[in-house]
């Protein structure tokens, strides 16, 4: 017997098809009906599924879904209570047929916010409701506790406001999804997501075959990061996934990247500003000076350039980075005015950035230096937020730990004019 | 009609003459209408979503535009693939030049589809919003990049989709604009 799930929408139900577990690399997508289309909140369902900002894959320890949906869903959060019950479900046996509509957004510690038009919503499923009631199959429908007290619910026996979703599988009579931390990182979901087969292999093949197979992938990973193709390591690492011998392999990984890892040795940095009397004296080949980016700026002067250079006193390491200039302070556009990957020299790195939107007091420079064995290569999606968010912000935290924990130590210097 | 083989002749080239003349005059129902070089340039530069309706039909029909639509990408590209060095006898998945990562992957729900992905962390100012490709044929494809989040898109396409094809081939360039 199956479960179903409906997101309920001012449009009117939603079915929810299949959940498939796509590979790793991919970004989570709803897409319509099978077809090769995908929907435009499939990048905040990405999000609702990713860690950390995520709570699907803290439950399943998998990181990239397809879902397909049998209607467009075109906008809003309220398809995440849905969705989230969808996932808990898939693949749990029951005694009977049930169909679970639901609308409410749901929050990191799983609580469920309270949405809009809940009434309407409810409205253009109630015919469905009562078809297959009618049918005598079982209807449960959660709400968000509040906000439809113009809707009285009368012909559903079993509509349930609910604050959290721990009520939801408790009006199922389910039990609680638990994160994989508090169930010892076992797998859990369907049976053929459990590696059965590797437990077997574990007890049935010789020991060497065994070391092989163990050591193979960390070997591989070793070969990714010596070519500082770091992105292609990290995608291999979650691969591997949270199997009970992939656990084992990472462990071994990490402590030998620990012991190779390059003592977090601060760069030594200077900085030199460009001042010139007016906009225009930047541009022509007048005399301009340079004074240390420590030193204040008079504030008759513009700043036309700024130079800076790190020396890199860990003489087994190389040092990266990259610069990006905010005009109007952190975060306060969308973008950086401007990146510069830098030049490496010997022993170091510099960066010069010309202004063509020349810095105020609120304007900041961000430099960014990535130390490591060797320079990666390839496409680096953490510098995103090391570039663009507080050091204290959780998304800089996560990106900073992202590219340590695959060997390298990050360094970020802001500049601001004094 | 006229006894002389000789004149037959003749009045037949006459008419096909004509017939041609008649249809350079007319415009063509269906054709493709050609677009302008100032649309070529405000497509490439994101000023219009939209140029023609048929993409892949007017740089087939017009090479001189086609030819100026390339040199237009040729400057104001974000990232260049040029045709890969390896004559690699299998389709290709994974392209990276120039900070950019782009990689197809095959749906496990559905086999007769592929994820495109497209993954930088250089451009942060100005977002990527199309893919072009040429192949060796000097036939175009485009594909429009949804907005990025992380500096990663993904575009949904069926295996048969002749980007897709365009796209597995060697020596295809690609032009991410």
């Amino acid at each position: 017997m199956s479960i179903t799930v409906y997101i309920l929408t001012t449009q009117g139900p939603v079915r929810i098809q299949r959940i498939t577990e796509e590979q790793t690399g991919i970004q989570s997508v709803i897409c319509l009906d099978g077809r090769a289309q995908a929907l435009p909140i499939s990048s905040r369902y990405d999000a609702f599924v990713r860690n950390p900002t995520g709570v699907i894959e803290r439950a399943t320890g998998h990181g990239a879904y397809r879902v397909d949906v049998d209607q467009i869903i075109d906008d809003g959060d309220s398809w995440q209570l849905g969705i989230y019950i969808a996932h808990m479900v898939d693949g749990r046996d029951q005694a009977k047929d049930i169909h679970i509509f639901a609308t409410g957004e749901v929050d990191r510690d799983l609580n469920i916010r309270p949405v809009g038009h809940i009434a309407e919503k409810l409205d253009r499923a109630s015919r469905l409701f009562i078809e297959l009631q009618d049918k005598g199959e079982d209807v449960y429908v959660f709400v968000p506790d509040g906000g439809t007290d113009d809707f009285e619910g009368g012909h559903l026996s079993k509509l349930a406001f609910v604050e959290h979703v721990d009520q939801v599988f408790d009006h199922l009579k389910l039990s609680r999804p638990q994160p994989l931390s508090q169930v010892g990182n076992v797998e859990r979901g369907t049976p053929s997501r459990t590696p059965k087969g590797r437990r077997f292999l574990l007890g049935g093949l010789p020991i060497a075959f065994l070391l092989g197979w163990f050591m193979w992938s960390p070997f591989v990973w070793m070969g990714l990061a010596g070519d500082g193709k770091v992105k292609e390591l990290e995608s291999a690492i979650s691969d591997q996934g949270p199997t009970f011998m992939g656990r084992y392999q990472q462990d071994l990984f990490f402590f030998v990247q620990d012991l190779r890892r390059p003592e977090p040795t601060s760069p030594s940095l200077s900085g030199k500003i460009i001042l010139a009397d007016s906009p225009e004296a930047c541009d022509s080949t007048a005399p301009r000076r340079g004074i240390s980016w420590d030193e204040s700026v008079p504030a008759s002067n513009i700043i036309c350039e700024i130079i800076v250079r790190a020396d890199n006193a860990e003489t087994n390491s190389v040092l990266v980075g990259r610069m990006a200039y905010w005009p109007k302070g952190l975060r306060q556009d969308n973008t950086p005015a401007r990146t510069m990957r830098g030049s490496a020299n010997p022993n170091g790195h510099t960066w010069t950035l010309g202004f063509e939107d020349f810095p105020n007091q609120d304007s900041i420079v961000r430099l960014v230096i990535l130390q490591g064995r060797v320079a990666p290569v390839g496409s680096q999606p953490w510098y995103s937020d090391l570039l663009s968010e507080l050091p204290t912000s959780a998304a800089f935290i996560a990106a900073k730990a992202r590219i340590e924990r695959l060997g390298y130590h990050v360094f970020v210097r802001d500049w601001q004019r004094l | 009609m006229a006894d002389s083989p000789n004149t037959q002749d003749l009045a037949l080239r006459a008419i096909d003459a004509a017939a041609q003349a008649e249809q350079l005059m007319r415009p063509e129902e269906g054709r493709a209408v050609r677009p302008s070089f100032t649309a070529l340039y405000q497509y490439v530069h994101g000023q219009r979503t939209q140029a023609w309706d048929n993409f892949a039909e007017v740089m087939r029909m017009y090479p001189d535009v086609a030819a100026n639509f390339e040199h237009l990408l040729q400057n104001d590209a974000f990232a260049t693939m040029p045709q890969l060095a390896a004559a690699a006898g299998e389709a290709v998945q994974r392209r990276e030049y120039d900070g950019y990562v782009l990689m197809t992957t095959e749906s496990r729900a559905e086999p007769d589809q592929v994820y495109l992905s497209i993954e930088t962390g250089v451009d942060l100012v100005d977002l990527p919003h199309r893919l072009f490709m040429k192949t060796i044929d000097e036939s175009w494809y485009e594909l429009e990049i949804p907005p990025m989040t992380n500096g990663r898109a993904q575009i949904v396409l069926d295996k048969q989709d002749q980007a897709v094809h365009a796209f597995g081939q060697p020596d295809t360039v690609l032009y991410i604009r």
